[in-house]
């Protein structure tokens, strides 16, 4: 069975099953959506270790009050000099240690149609890796659901994701980690063509040398190990390998942020050239934003493991509504010394994704922020049919996109 | 922005180092010229490894030896060769004339010591003051660099901030004794850009405050042009070109300059508007002959720019290039060969003014 009717099978089975309600389908269907991601969190648990904390209170040289049975003390009390001796391993705290959450991605949503880049933009540890890895179920999500072209991939069985997954593939942010060291770019190649049984023997070699050249690698390339290879060819191999399946979707995880100018900019133009050729759709992480303005369809910017502003890219980076997108943007150091811009200087600390506070993520450190946004989720405001931005302070919007809708 | 002053600060001439290492002479410098007037900014940019940071050590004299030795060349720091003073002298003129911010903050702060003991040792160092004064000038310089209650957090160990705040705190032990000339390496590459817009704004406010000179040494084009009155292009052990920044981002005339500039997002440019320079960095234990670019340049002499190497040419006052486009050799090789090079212009979208 092709492909193509692989997934409509499935999809149209788990449509039967009302396991994909007909609203999301429509909209799938009508605008041609290749991802639709909907309310998607990821939390990881994070243990608190009791004993770490303990030690640490000893190093520090605190004034510790509480001697418990379990510590060695020493009190000198009448030359008032107390030395705890604490262990590193407490029984009985170390028994249970208590349990965090560490709110990743907090209920995002995503709209990707074919052919489009689309950016997640965010500052380091927002979340945006893990929203990348959770969207092709790299990882499972808390909650929340995503559909590649109509199917919740969540639901699937290991055997039925296993198809889907030769159409879902991803450039990871650190190419040297994610590629096996002992394997020739040969061999890494073609695995994929092994796992799904899609060519063997000659087949899958001549088809090795034809990826290498379609990422401007070399015939001679083949017989390299990883670490032969420079950080932009390393990246290229990933990019051949993403690509050996023919997929409909890549998500690329900062696929240039460690280059060089220069290789940075021929990665650019590859990534440009097989949209071109192959209609591929990305999903295009960076935080680079300059780069995300000319080669982003459509931009998301992510804080915290939340959405704070989606819409084209003209609408971001021209339009933008919500006081974290304005700030980041003016940060954005322009290469033209005669646009020196003015700069939104935040202050504030930025929290931990570890127990944030509630309301609105980026209340600590935003230069609107009233007594609501220590309170309350901030609401969508919709700005067009395309264009969200999450704030409970700012002018204008609509409470629901249908309005722009004709 | 105003002219920058004429008065020379730092002045480096024909500067040379080498590492000596068991793969082979790594030819990381080969030769450097460079010129910081009083109160600038100085942008070093170019790419990974093209000797930026070696610059730097060399300035201050601290390049590892072994394997690193510098073998030619002169800093004239006010007129006086550096590289002639004994190391005491040396060690004095570090840190109280010129400072350094390194590379990697988080390796160059000391876990176990207190933020505030880390900058009053720096300040005792290089100032007869006693150690409370120095923990009150700590205090002053920390709120200077925009550390959020310094009374309190002036005992904190360095793990309890977030990296843009030890990153001031770099700052601050760079600024603690005034320096004349600060190098600052990489100071907010690692950083987000909310974080990084205020470093680059805290530098700016203090160099215009002190009349303090700056080198910025970075690869972000971004970075260069918010920042500097002038720019260094680097490129494998050699400065390419060297002028005003509004020359330079409008009308390059190295070609690897302008690959450089074309090969970064520029506001109001296009997808199409991104070029790419072909090729990889030269590996510099075995470096391209004369112009080290050569193999990558697409306005190429061939027989002249692979066997001599281009002098410097002064295009104006201040704006210098080394290119054979420039050169009376190369000039005689278009006529002898009948073909011309010229630079191409950047896009006529992406700049404007
Ligand atoms: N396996 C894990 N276990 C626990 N916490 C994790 C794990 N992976 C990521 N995190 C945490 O989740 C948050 C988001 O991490 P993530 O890697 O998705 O960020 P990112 O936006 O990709 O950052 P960067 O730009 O630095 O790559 C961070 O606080 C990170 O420490
Ligand atoms: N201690 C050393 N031993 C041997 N080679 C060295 C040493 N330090 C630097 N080099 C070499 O000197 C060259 C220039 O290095 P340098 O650190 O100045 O580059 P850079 O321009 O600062 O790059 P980056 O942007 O990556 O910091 C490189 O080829 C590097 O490998
Ligand atoms: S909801 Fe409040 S804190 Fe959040 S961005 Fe809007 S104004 Fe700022
Ligand atoms: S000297 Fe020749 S090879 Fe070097 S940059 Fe100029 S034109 Fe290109
Ligand atoms: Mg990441
Ligand atoms: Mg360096």
């Amino acid at each position: 069975m092709s492909s193509e009717s692989f997934i409509e099978k499935i999809a149209s089975q788990q449509a039967d099953k009302g396991l994909v309600s007909s609203r999301i389908r429509t909209k799938i269907m009508k605008e041609d959506v290749v991802l639709e991601v909907v309310n998607l969190k990821k939390f990881f648990n994070i243990p608190i270790p009791f004993e770490t904390t303990w030690f640490m209170l000893a190093f520090v040289a605190a004034v510790v009050v509480f001697a418990f049975s379990t510590t060695i003390g020493l009190a000198l009390m009448g030359g008032v000099i107390v030395l705890y001796f604490l262990l590193p391993n407490v029984p009985p705290f170390n028994k249970r240690p208590k349990v965090a959450h560490l709110k990743a991605v907090d209920g995002i949503d995503l709209h990707i149609r074919k052919g489009k880049i689309v950016g997640l933009v965010g500052e380091s540890g927002c979340g945006k890796s893990t929203a990348a890895k959770t969207i092709i179920r790299l990882l499972e999500p808390t909650a929340g659901s995503v559909y590649f072209k109509g199917i919740d991939i969540n639901r699937l069985t290991s055997v039925e994701m296993k198809e889907i997954r030769r159409h879902l593939q991803i450039v990871f942010q650190d190419p040297y980690a994610s590629l096996n060291p002992r394997a020739t770019a040969h061999d890494i190649i073609i695995e994929p063509f092994d796992i799904h049984g899609v060519a063997s023997g000659d087949e899958a070699s001549y088809k090795v040398l034809s990826l290498l050249k379609d990422v401007g690698l070399a015939p001679h390339h083949a017989y390299r190990y990883p670490h032969e290879f420079s950080g932009g060819q390393r990246q290229r191999l990933g990019i051949a390998r993403a690509l050996a399946l023919e997929p409909d979707f890549i998500v690329m995880d900062e696929p240039v942020s460690n280059l060089d100018v220069s290789v940075r900019a021929a990665i650019i133009q590859l990534i440009l050239e097989l949209q071109n050729k192959m209609g591929l759709t990305y999903l295009f992480i960076a935080h680079d934003l300059s780069l995300v303005k000319i080669l982003c369809d459509e931009t998301n910017v992510m804080y915290l493991g939340k959405i704070m502003e989606s819409g084209t890219s003209d609408e971001i980076f021209e339009n933008m509504m919500h006081p974290y997108t304005k700030a980041l943007i003016s940060a954005v150091p322009i290469a033209d010394p005669t646009k020196r811009s003015k700069k939104i200087f935040l202050t504030g600390d930025i929290p931990t994704p570890i127990n944030p506070p509630p309301g609105c993520k980026f209340q600590t450190r935003c230069p609107l922020v009233s007594d609501i946004c220590r309170l309350e989720e901030p609401p969508a405001r919709w700005y067009s049919a395309t264009h969200v931005a999450y704030c409970h302070n700012i002018e204008g919007g609509e409470e629901n996109p249908q309005v722009y809708v004709k | 922005m105003s002219r920058p002053p004429e008065e020379i600060l730092l002045k480096i001439n024909g500067l040379k180092t080498y590492f000596f290492t068991e793969e082979g002479v790594v030819k990381a410098i080969e030769s450097i010229d460079i010129v910081v007037h009083k109160s600038e900014t100085l942008g070093l940019v170019g790419e990974s490894g093209s000797g930026k940071s070696v610059t730097a050590l060399s300035i201050l004299g601290i390049v590892p030896d072994p394997p690193g030795k510098i073998l030619e060349g002169e800093v004239l720091f006010h007129g006086q060769d550096l590289r002639k003073l004994s190391d005491s002298e040396m060690r004095k003129i570090r840190g109280n004339q010129i400072a350094m911010i390194f590379q990697d903050p988080m390796t160059s702060l000391n876990p176990v010591f207190t933020v505030g003991d880390q900058i009053s040792e720096a300040i005792i160092l290089h100032q007869k003051v006693s150690k409370k004064e120095a923990r009150e000038k700590s205090i002053k310089i920390m709120s200077l660099v925009g550390i959020p209650s310094a009374d309190e957090r002036v005992d904190n160990y360095p793990f309890e901030f977030s990296g843009g705040m030890r990153q001031r705190v770099m700052i601050a032990m760079a600024l603690s004794c005034n320096p004349e000339l600060l190098i600052a390496d990489e100071p907010s590459t690692s950083l987000d850009v909310t974080i990084q817009a205020q470093i680059l704004e805290l530098l700016k406010a203090t160099s215009e405050e002190f009349d303090m000179s700056i080198i910025l040494i970075t690869h972000d084009m971004g970075v260069i042009a918010e920042m500097c009155n002038r720019v260094a292009v680097m490129y494998a052990g050699y400065i390419c070109e060297a002028g005003d920044i509004m020359i330079i981002f409008k009308s390059p005339y190295h070609p690897y300059t302008r690959g450089l500039l074309g090969a970064i997002p520029r506001p109001d440019a296009a997808r199409e508007d991104l070029t790419i320079i072909r090729g990889s960095i030269p590996n510099l234990i075995n470096p391209p002959s004369a112009c080290r670019f050569h193999p990558r340049c697409d306005y190429w002499m061939d027989g002249l720019c692979e066997t001599v190497l281009p002098d410097i040419v002064e295009i104006e006052p201040g704006h210098n290039v080394r290119c054979h486009i420039y050169t009376e050799e190369g000039k005689a090789w278009m006529q002898q060969h009948g073909e011309k090079r010229e630079i191409s212009t950047m896009p006529k979208k992406a700049i404007t003014g």
